[in-house]
């Protein structure tokens, strides 16, 4: 009888303490949750811009009726509510910190894989059609990959109402597929032959339209995968060659154009920093080597990089990084951008995307740049057109560099061979470039192109520029 | 809207939850639900709302009718209008595309197919109502009073747009009558939690790992390596459990949280030693279905061993068809029809695999079958099949097939395990620490295990930060 009763209330006990474990597990919960909630409330936390991702989050959207029939609109609600979520940027580097455990990660990839199409020795248009026939869509698919990839709308910068404090806004930013070993990261490279076509007519294009007015440059560059991965692995990732690929286009091209062939100079040097292990973009030093090499081109002594005065921004942490799922190999060791200052002028001008007009200078301080914007102290970043004077230089001379953000790292040399430098984005450039080279008197026109930067969407819009 | 996503959970979900809290009487709760289910059901495009309410008033109004004039010749006519309603809106809207493109195939006419767009739920909630009425006309349950107590039944946002298919008899009583007892409600915040970090940790990350080894696109899946296919076949099959068990999963734990019980819809599907025993364990509720009001019917096994076989292959066809409106649906249907066949023929002979074999047999049948559920293009399911041999000329491995494995190992390994039942025999057993065990070691111990449906919580948060779009795989259905 005592057992028994012993025995109930030891039970009762029991019972009792369970009850308050669930009460706890169950309250807990909901708490956070509650939390959650208030903070997903706090409206004025939520964030308009990512600077992770370099692009503007979704915005609330205004109602309509077929909105709220079909169910767009709270669709788009829904979106903005998870796309603006107070500390987003922080909840998302959590949780890429978790989905590193999802594996082993000594090497990365991100993005999809796909393959390069073969460089063909000889160019002919009548093998393209066929060969793609053949092959069926898998080259197709690859040269469209390609170019949803590099759909460059790069690291824009637009210069704001803060200018002043030299706070950047960004416009989206995409890179392709990404892969990281040890601490750098490499963007994968596919020879599209399509593309490559393309592009070589439409330079030789250039080159007839101009013909006796101005010469034509081409410069196309290696990305950092061409000139540091070793060939094996590249091959084994199923990359193209992009040494191959710059032969095929450099041999094909008019011979009223000067090609520039900057892969072996670049490959000769690649014990030197070149290029950035966070970052899709090249160092200074890199497009040095072009800069010595079109001077020889076009017959000019180079500047020593002893003449200049040179700057160092560090802490960069680029594009790798954020589109890398911030790989914390790369935060971890960030780059360190180098910049030589021209010697005859600093100052520039350029016209944003609204078409404002802003004076700037060709290297900007980066230092109080963003961690991940830095690259933008070279001639304030990608903008639609920018003109650099040098007042050292009365003969009249000028050229027009037409680039992608490659270029800007580039463009600084050549300020003191030229009176005037006319720099055109051709992403963002709206106009003619044959009459602009008529009214400007421009003698040179050169072409910097990164070698996924030769792709069907950058090669539209320069053609666009040529009619 | 979706229930892994963050306005669900952060914002609908808890709001519900205490509104729903805080109303004193049943009709006040129910009040609630119905509110706000109609505001989750019209979420995904008001128009849809007029359906779904339609539908249900059709339901309702003949499972009326037929229970007033029982043993009149009425009375099968209502129950036959009522039938042809549901299912003659659900082909409509389900099926006119599909069944127009094949008669266009066939006979090149017509020339323009409609474009439908397929109402959220609409395969679901007919079928509940389907089950109501078919129920009612039996005999086995009551005919509802209430117009909105049936469209709280068909309309209620647990079960609503991605089952499980909950019968009208299991929950009637529950609508009117119900408590929530204090361990249900924490067993259904674990089970709400698991299937939320199920869905937007596991199942998004297996998604991955499937979509890169596995691309839609036939061109780019010739050149998957045999690694790749395999690792994808995999990954594919434990994405496709772990999304639709997910949702089940948050709904259960919905309705335990306010007493209502659904029948559970999974059981561990993937440790089946058979293809019959397989789809005892998948999808529960559906199969159910399907045996109840398709193949019993019919006469189901009792009238021969041919009646038997049509039987079968009516159900599986249809099973097949309801996934879909596709023929790779049907075929996937169709592809297990024949395993059952294959699986009686054995069994009439006594022929039967050691256990372990048994189970690998179950799980091939049931991953190819998921490729045949993949692809709605037959000319990639022969790609796919030629791949896994190393047929397309392509390679056995390759770098990046490597890399990516080797990134995401520890996850595919967490989602095996998570199709296991190892995960809830751990849980029960912190249950029965805590719930026995004296001292200060269980305390701790036990008050870990009550953290995890937070901590679950959180990692699914942030999992979902930032990944905006994100619906389940069965939503389509």
């Amino acid at each position: 009888m005592e057992v028994s009763k012993k025995r109930q209330m030891r039970l009762e006990r029991q019972r009792q303490r369970y009850r308050k474990y669930l009460r706890i597990e169950i309250q807990v919960f909901r708490r956070v949750l509650i939390l959650l909630c208030l903070l997903g409330l706090l409206i004025p936390l939520r964030p308009e811009q990512s600077k992770l991702e370099k692009r503007d989050l979704e915005q609330f959207p205004s109602p309509t009726v077929q909105g709220i029939l079909k169910g767009n609109f709270f669709e788009d609600v829904s979106t903005w509510y998870a796309d603006t979520f107070p500390f987003r940027e922080k909840l998302l580097t959590a949780n890429a910190a978790v989905e590193r455990l999802y594996g082993l990660g000594r090497q990365q990839i991100h993005g999809n894989v796909g393959t390069g199409d073969e460089i063909p020795t000889e160019y002919t248009e009548a093998d393209t059609q066929k060969k793609n026939q053949k092959k069926g869509k898998a080259s197709d698919k690859a040269a469209k990959d390609k170019d949803s990839d590099t759909d460059l709308e790069e690291t824009v910068v637009a210069q704001g109402d803060e200018g002043e404090d030299g706070m950047l806004h960004e416009v989206p930013e995409s890179v392709g597929t990404i892969y990281i070993a040890q601490d750098r990261a490499f963007e994968l490279y596919y020879f599209a032959l399509e593309s490559a076509n393309r592009y070589i007519k439409m330079i030789n294009n250039a080159a007839q339209l101009l013909d006796g007015k101005a010469v034509v440059y081409d410069i196309p560059v290696p990305t950092s995968i061409g000139i540091y991965l070793d060939k094996g692995i590249q091959e084994s990732l199923g990359c193209s060659d992009q040494s191959q690929a710059f032969d095929y286009i450099l041999n094909n091209l008019d011979s009223r154009v000067r090609g520039v062939k900057v892969f072996d100079t670049l490959l000769t040097h690649n014990g030197e920093y070149l290029y950035f292990r966070t970052d899709h973009h090249w160092t200074a030093d890199g497009a040095y080597y072009a800069y010595e090499r079109f001077c020889k081109e076009k017959g000019i002594l180079a500047n020593s990089r002893d003449d200049f005065e040179i700057r160092e921004f560090d802490d960069f942490v680029g594009s790798f990084y954020s589109f890398g799922n911030q790989a914390a190999v790369l935060a971890e060791n960030p780059d360190i951008i180098t910049a030589y200052t021209p010697k005859g002028t600093n100052a520039m001008t350029y016209t944003d995307r609204d078409g404002m007009t802003w004076e700037w200078e060709v290297v900007a301080d980066g230092s109080s740049y963003d961690r991940g914007s830095k690259y933008s102290c070279f001639i304030g970043g990608d903008n639609p057109y920018s003109i650099i004077q040098n007042p050292e230089l009365q003969d009249g001379s000028s050229c027009v560099v037409i680039k992608e953000s490659y270029g800007n790292a580039f463009v600084p040399f050549l300020v003191d061979h030229y009176q005037t430098v006319h720099v055109v984005d051709y992403r963002y450039f709206v106009g003619n470039i044959p009459e602009f080279v008529a009214q400007n008197n421009v003698q040179d026109v050169i072409f910097v192109n990164n070698a996924d930067a030769i792709s069907e969407a950058a090669v539209g819009y320069m053609e666009g520029l040529f009619q | 809207m979706v229930f892994a996503s963050l306005y669900f959970v952060c914002f609908f979900f808890i709001i519900w939850l205490i509104v729903y809290s805080n109303m004193a009487t049943i009709r006040g709760k129910n009040i609630v639900l119905l509110v706000f289910s109609m505001i989750f059901y019209a979420w995904g495009g008001a128009q849809y709302l007029v359906l779904l309410v339609g539908m249900t008033f059709a339901a309702w109004f003949c499972a009326k009718e037929i229970e007033r004039r029982r043993d009149t010749a009425l009375c099968t006519a209502f129950f036959i209008s009522g039938c042809v309603i549901l299912i003659g809106l659900l082909c409509i809207f389900k099926y006119t595309g599909f069944i127009l493109e094949s008669v266009q195939f066939l006979a090149g006419v017509p020339e323009k197919i409609p474009e439908i767009v397929l109402p959220i739920g609409i395969s679901f909630y007919t079928f509940q109502l389907l089950s109501y009425v078919v129920d009612v006309y039996r005999g086995e349950v009551e005919a509802q009073k209430k117009f909105w107590m049936l469209l709280l039944y068909a309309g209620l946002f647990h079960q609503c747009v991605a089952g499980p298919i909950v019968r009208y008899d299991t929950v009637a009583a529950e609508l009117s009558h119900r408590r929530a007892r204090m361990s249900e409600v924490a067993e259904g915040t674990w089970r709400f939690a698991a299937g939320l970090a199920k869905k937007a940790i596991l199942a998004n990350g297996c998604a991955l790992v499937a979509d890169t080894f596995l691309p839609l696109e036939g061109a780019v899946l010739e050149t998957m390596p045999v690694s790749a296919i395999w690792v994808g076949i995999l990954s594919y099959t434990l994405q496709i459990y772990l999304d639709f068990s997910a949702y089940s999963d948050m709904a259960i734990g919905m309705g335990l949280m306010i007493g209502l019980h659904y029948q559970e819809n999974f059981n561990y599907p993937y440790i089946a030693g058979s293809i019959q025993e397989f789809w005892r364990r998948w999808h529960i509720s559906l199969s159910s279905f399907f045996r109840d009001y398709v193949y019993i019917p019919l006469g189901g096994s009792r009238n021969g061993r041919i009646k038997t076989i049509r039987n079968l292959f009516v159900v599986w066809a249809l099973t097949g068809l309801w996934h879909g409106a596709a023929w790779n649906y049907v075929v996937w249907g169709l592809y297990f029809f024949c395993f059952l066949v294959i699986e009686r023929v054995w069994k009439h002979y006594h022929f039967r695999l050691p256990p372990v074999l048994r189970n690998i047999y179950t799980l091939l049948v049931v991953a190819f079958g998921w490729v045949l559920f993949r692809f709605t293009d037959f000319s990639n399911v022969g790609i796919v099949v030629k791949g896994m041999f190393g047929l397309n000329g392509n390679a056995l491995t390759n770098l990046e097939t490597t890399i990516f494995f080797q990134n995401h190992c520890f996850l595919l390994l967490i989602g095996i395990v998570g199709c296991t039942p190892f995960v809830a025999a751990v849980r029960d057993q912190f249950r029965y620490v805590g719930k026995v065990w004296e001292g200060r070691v269980s305390r701790v111990l036990y008050l870990a295990g009550a953290l995890v449906p937070v901590v679950l919580l959180i990692l699914s948060v942030m999992a979902l930060v930032g990944n905006s779009y994100n619906p389940f795989l069965y939503f389509q259905f």
